[in-house]
């Protein structure tokens, strides 16, 4: 049930650097991720596969994701 | 002096349980303030993530007793409507758009237990001890034992980071 195990003295200073990473990722897709993973429990594999397939359509018409893609595209 | 400090630090908000002198322990009116935090961060379009901790030395030593002695003396609906309220708590952690990171030193244990397995993701310090003792005195886990049936914690931690 934990994630991450750190020393007290470095706790603090551990624990924000590890929170700060959402800040480096999509918040749409996180959340995205976060509902996905709640709402497949107790799914089986064909249903838990077609709610997946419908967040992939979701993320791909977020803005972050479009966004997202032409950055990749138009890097050099 | 409140009973659950937020703030929003660059994106970054922080629900802080602030009743250090009963090691953070759960009443009716920390579970209120919990709930109007919660949804707060949920609302904040520019929060990416919320971490939930303890003031003090613990995280968080589940219910207290002498709000529990109280109410288990008024009717079962009443009582009802008390774990009700309590419930709400796991599923608003659940609802809350972004992750919610559980912070954990010193004590997590009982409800306080159940509050940290209910975030996202949990970060423990060493010292850090979790547990259920409610069973000595006759009490039991219920509620968090819905979050406990399945193990989420490493998919999520793994695939959004």
């Amino acid at each position: 049930m934990v994630n991450r195990v750190f020393d007290d003295q470095a706790f603090a200073d551990e624990v924000e650097t590890f929170v700060r990473r959402f800040q480096k990722v999509s918040r749409s897709a996180v959340s995205l991720l976060k509902r996905l993973l709640y709402q497949i429990d107790g799914m089986d594999f064909e249903d838990a596969m077609q709610c997946g397939s419908d967040t992939n359509v979701i993320a791909r018409l977020s803005e972050d994701c479009q966004k997202g893609i032409e950055r990749f595209l138009t890097k050099d | 002096m409140e009973s659950v400090l937020y703030e929003v630090d660059d994106a970054i908000a922080r629900i802080t349980l602030n009743r250090p002198e009963r090691r953070n322990a759960l009443n009716a009116e920390i579970i209120a303030a919990l709930k109007v935090a919660l949804r707060r961060a949920d609302h904040d379009q520019d929060v990416r993530a919320v971490i939930l901790t303890g003031a003090g030395s613990d995280f968080c030593s589940g219910a207290d007793l002498q709000a529990l002695q109280q109410i288990s003396t008024a009717s079962v609906s009443e009582n009802l409507e008390d774990a009700h309220s309590l419930m709400e708590i796991f599923t608003l952690i659940r609802q809350v758009r972004v992750p919610m990171v559980a912070a954990v030193r010193g004590r997590a244990l009982a409800g306080g237990c159940g509050l940290a397995t209910a975030c996202d993701l949990v970060l423990a310090a060493r010292s850090a001890r979790f547990g259920y003792p409610e069973v000595k005195i006759g009490f039991v886990p219920a509620m968090v034992t819905a979050i406990l049936r399945r193990n989420r914690r490493v998919g999520f931690g793994q695939s959004s980071l």
